[in-house]
């Protein structure tokens, strides 16, 4: 064959050329490295043609290969959504080393998009593989290698498994149901063992399960399917149908949502029972592939319509897996792997038991500010399903149980009507009201009394109303430590308590949390994770006491926390996550910089898989961890790393952890990025600040003003823009909020008068500073500096307006006063006696002011 | 880097080279309108905040260092064009201090790095297709245009009177030249 024209490998790349032709083109392509290079340009061509269609048109298209440094004999094995798979081998001596032992053959897989991905997308990329490539487990098949092309492709490498996909092997055997459960319980734990390593795979599908010949399953494309531009690729997914159906048969209800918490270990769990669903039943569960808005509403089929035969409990594992709403299925695999073992043991599973707890919780976290009465409702009867589900299976006399708890709740009800209660009552009313009744009517049932006051307390504590926490929570310790065998809730219990005490900074946190410890330490043992759990957390409360505080004794605790929770392989990833964020504080603080940086990594590597909230305080956590890591690479000149972790905690604060709390941690991000002179960072940091006071209050309070400071602030700096004007209006605003005048308001008129005095207003800058003045009066004594720097202040600004009179009697009453003067002081001193040689005075009178 | 090939900011911070100037303007002229608009302006708005923007560029251009370092002229640009969008919402909506107005001052509609990362790519492709068409001349040009509006390559031929293999020659022709003039651009 001689060298293939441009139609060929037009119509080759665009994988529409007869089927007559196809091969022999590949065969050539084989041999022809002239045809590669011609090929190569081809693909960069229709690259740039996609991009200048999308430019000049309304679609985007993606496309691209180059060639890869180090590697040979690409061969392409795959085309799919994310990119191209080639089969290659390793160059030997002259390539780029792998970064482990070189396969002899390998699978690169290179990204489509990954040229126009932002910095912020590459750094995830990156981070993920790094975190992806750590796991080592016998039936994961991890990145050895990875970069950039060199037109700026993102790319991996992972050795090449030899075998056939999922389907295709249990498609093409014939297996007994034993069979198939115990190679899906393989490929299960395989993901249980990423997810407690904080890694979620995103892209399950029988294309990335490979079984090789002995019957071992491998997964393969770990931490990809993040990478590049993830919205992006999604919204091609969608629109370019046909090719893609595959990919989306897995996919779960909530990655093709728009917006909302992106796909986290939950979303593994679904494309799993997918590929269960397959297994047992050699069907899709979805009856056809469906585009667009279809997929959100599509409804996985009954597995048991397909095969009469399949156990009760593979059904609800099944089903389990594959519920709609994430927070309905298995909260990750290992959920889903304790289940599989269960039915394998013949022993009861879960899944059954925990959807209405897992339900009741979602909907408490999910309404932490107030929210309708009839929201409350459904709050309320939850609790009621739950605790009649839970007290069946208790006890004995199932009959009386539920009409007991049945009764209680229709007096809660009634009680919590809204005609009773109004209709401004909010969820922590028809809390407080529910509690009463539930202490006065239960009294016979102490240990649903205490399930009901401790998801109570709960409640509160999780959206950080501690003071009303402490009730709720006390009543349930007192029930649980009146029955016997509930030590553990006990210790749940005390664990709480200690750490709502801990919030508010008292000591009563430390002895509750020690209590908790031995308890934990008695019943689970030293190693356990949830004994890990309660050393960081007794390591908080030392932290934070408001007296005797011991950080010493803190970091100890952390230490020991991190070190269990590392070598615990059922271990919680978010609280190890939580353990080395506190020992990343303790080590920076000790100076040790290197160890600070790499635990705040892994502890951002930690949180992120993670996609979804915890609604608790590891939340707020995560964010000051990604806060904390941008500082130090920030530090280290790795800016845009810096930005990326930056961008990350303003979409999680914003998503995760309500408008107001996001409105604070935002603000505190701008400033943070002013002092770097940072101030297009700052400017976006401030807007959304902004923005998300405005959504959590509305424009009534003084939180709107504090957010518009900082954005004028970042907009003054920056120049170009009317940041004084801003500056000016956010101090209106709060003007409007603090009547009297605070000492806080007082450092706003200083600081605005300074603004004033730059418009060229100086009359009424003076007058502010003279209101200030009068405000640090009344709140200080005489020799406060804080006082004589207001009077130092307005000294100058009197120089400044050719009043030598009143500014230099201002200014000697400062140097009187501190005659003796502080350190702290003595640049205050300066100050005034600059002022009075300015005005070279005559005999004055020295006098106070006002 | 050679005089020849010297990138269109290189050449107009040299302030003296107008044909570098006419092309600055034919390309950034219309990215800051669509930019403006994209940020919810109005068209006489936009129309007067690009002249703006552009009037500060020019004025400034020449103590703008140029460092080479890819992206900071964009940012630069962006931080002018930004803030007097903001200035503009500001003044449409004079000094009533309702939540309506600080949420526009707070979001500027959609956002304004994605708007600004779009335009800003876009912008400089439609330029430089321009200068590829001119550049490649009638035939190649024509052929192009047909392939941008998705025509198959079948039409192309009928409609042009060339075969397949020249269709796909011209249009490798005319994207070397795109990818010379972004280069040229620097973007």
């Amino acid at each position: 064959m001689d060298h293939l024209d441009a139609g060929q490998l037009e119509r080759y790349l665009v994988g529409q050329e007869p089927a007559s032709e196809a091969r022999a083109v590949r065969e050539h392509l084989a041999t022809c490295s002239a045809c590669r290079h011609a090929l190569e340009a081809r693909r960069h061509d229709a690259d740039l043609f996609a991009e200048l269609r999308g430019a000049v048109g309304p679609h985007e298209l993606p496309g691209g290969i180059p060639a890869i440094e180090g590697y040979e004999d690409l061969v392409e094995v795959h085309r799919g959504g994310q990119g191209v798979v080639y089969r290659a081998s390793p160059l030997g001596t002259n390539g780029r080393p792998a970064k482990s032992a070189p396969a002899s053959v390998v699978a690169i897989k290179v990204l489509l998009g990954g040229r126009f991905a932002s910095a912020r997308d590459r750094f995830r990329f990156e981070r993920e593989i790094e975190v992806a490539s750590s796991l080592e487990h016998r039936n994961i098949v991890t990145v050895i290698d990875s970069g950039l092309t060199s037109d700026g492709h993102l790319f991996c490498v992972m050795p090449f498994i030899d075998g056939q996909h999922l389907d295709d092997w249990v498609r093409t055997r014939d297996l007994d149901l034993e069979s198939r459960v115990s190679l899906f319980a393989t490929i299960v734990d395989s993901i249980a063992y990423a997810h407690r390593h904080g890694v979620v795979h995103r892209d399950l599908k029988p294309a990335n399960l490979i079984v090789d010949s002995s019957g071992e399953p491998y997964v393969l494309d770990f931490g990809l399917a993040m990478s590049a531009n993830e919205r992006r690729l999604e919204a091609e997914r969608l629109t370019i149908t046909g090719q893609f159906l595959g990919t989306l048969a897995y996919a779960a209800p909530e990655q093709f949502r728009a917006t909302g918490p992106p796909a986290g270990p939950a979303s593994d769990v679904h494309a799993l029972g997918v590929c269960f669903f397959e297994m047992l039943t050699g069907v899709n569960p979805y009856a056809e592939p469906s585009v667009g808005d279809a997929l959100l509403r599509r409804e996985a089929a009954d597995p048991k319509a397909h095969d009469r035969t399949l156990p009760e409990d593979l059904r609800t594992i099944v089903r389990t897996a594959l519920a709609p709403d994430p927070a309905r299925r298995y909260a990750s695999a290992e959920w889903l792997a304790r289940d599989l073992a269960r039915y394998r043991e013949g022993r009861p599973i879960e899944a059954e038991r925990d959807s209405a707890w897992r339900v009741l919780r979602a909907t408490f976290v999910r309404h932490r500010v107030p929210f309708s009465v009839a929201a409350a409702f459904v709050a309320v009867v939850v609790i009621g399903i739950a605790l009649v589900v839970r007290e069946r299976i208790r006890t004995g006399d199932e009959q009386r149980r539920a009409e007991l708890i049945q009764s209680v709740f229709d007096d809660v009800l009634q009680a919590t009507s809204p005609q009773r209660m109004g209709a401004e009552a909010r969820v922590t009313d028809v809390l407080r009201e529910s509690a009463r009744r539930i202490e006065s009517t239960l009294d016979r049932a102490p240990d649903a009394q205490a399930a009901v006051q401790f998801t109570i307390g709960e409640t509160f504590a999780r959206s950080m109303q501690y003071e009303r926490a402490v009730e709720p929570l006390t009543l349930a310790l007192a029930r649980y430590r009146e029955i016997d065998g509930a030590a553990l809730e006990t210790a749940r219990c005390l664990a709480r308590l200690g750490i709502v005490h801990a919030r508010r900074g008292l000591a009563e946190a430390v002895p509750r949390l020690e209590e908790a410890l031995a308890i934990r330490i008695r019943e689970l043992g030293r190693d356990h994770p949830l004994v890990a759990v309660t050393r960081c957390e007794l390591g908080v409360a030392w932290e934070s006491l408001v007296e005797g505080a011991d950080p010493v004794r803190a970091t100890r605790l952390y230490e020991s926390a991190v070190r269990a929770l590392e070598n615990a392989p059922s271990a919680d990833p978010r609280s190890l996550a939580v353990a080395r964020f506190h020992l990343a504080q303790a080590r920076s603080r000790e100076g040790r910089r290197e160890d600070a940086l790499a635990l705040y990594r892994e502890a951002v590597a930690g949180f992120d898989v993670v996609g979804e909230p915890r609604h608790d305080e590891s939340d707020i956590t995560a964010i000051e961890c990604l806060d904390h890591y941008a500082s130090y690479l920030r530090e280290l000149g790795r800016r845009e790393d810096a930005d990326a972790s930056l961008g990350r905690a303003v979409a999680l604060a914003r998503r995760w952890f309500g408008l107001a709390a996001a409105s604070d941690v935002l603000r505190r991000l701008a400033r943070a990025h002013l002092a770097e002179d940072d101030f297009a960072s700052s400017e976006i940091l401030g807007r959304h600040a902004l923005a998300c006071s405005l959504d959590a209050w509305g424009a009534r309070r003084p939180h709107d003003a504090e957010s518009l400071d900082a954005l004028a602030r970042a907009l003054e700096r920056a120049a170009e823009v009317p940041g004084l004007d801003l500056r000016l209006r956010a101090f209106g605003r709060l003007r409007e909020f603090e009547g009297s005048g605070s000492y806080e308001l007082a450092g706003w008129m200083k600081t605005t008068a300074v603004v004033l005095a730059g418009l060229d207003r100086d009359d009424d800058a003076e007058a502010l500073l003279r209101e200030a003045l009068t405000i640090h009066c009344r709140l200080y004594g005489d020799d406060c500096p804080i006082r004589l720097e207001a009077q130092v202040d307005l000294a100058e600004a009197r120089h400044q307006a050719g009043d030598c009179d009143e500014a230099v009697a201002l200014a000697r009453t400062v140097r009187e006063r501190l005659g003796d003067a502080p350190p702290e002081a003595s640049d205050l001193v300066t100050r005034a006696e600059r002022v009075i040689e300015a005005c070279d005075p005559g005999p004055g009178a020295a006098g106070g002011p006002q | 880097m050679t005089t020849t090939r010297k990138t269109l900011l290189g050449r107009v911070r040299d302030h003296d080279d107008s044909a570098a100037w006419s092309e600055f303007h034919a390309i950034y002229a219309p990215l800051l309108y669509r930019y403006a608009r994209g940020r919810g302006l109005a068209e006489s708005d936009a129309e007067e905040i690009r002249d703006q923007v552009l009037e500060v560029v020019v004025r400034r251009m020449p103590e703008f260092e140029y460092d080479r370092k890819r992206g900071r002229f964009k940012a630069w640009l962006y931080r002018i064009a930004s803030g007097r969008i903001v200035d503009a919402h500001r003044r449409r909506r004079e000094l009533r201090a309702d939540s309506g107005e600080l949420r526009e001052i707070a979001d500027p509609a959609p956002r304004p790095d994605e708007v600004w990362e779009r335009e800003w790519r876009a912008g400089h492709l439609r330029a430089a297709i321009e200068c590829a068409r001119r550049r490649a001349g009638g035939r190649d040009a024509e052929i192009f245009d047909l392939l941008l509006q998705e025509r198959p390559v079948s039409e192309v031929c009928a409609l042009v009177g060339v075969n397949a293999n020249q269709v796909y020659k011209a249009k490798a022709r005319v994207l070397r030249a795109v990818r010379d003039a972004m280069l040229r651009f620097d973007a």
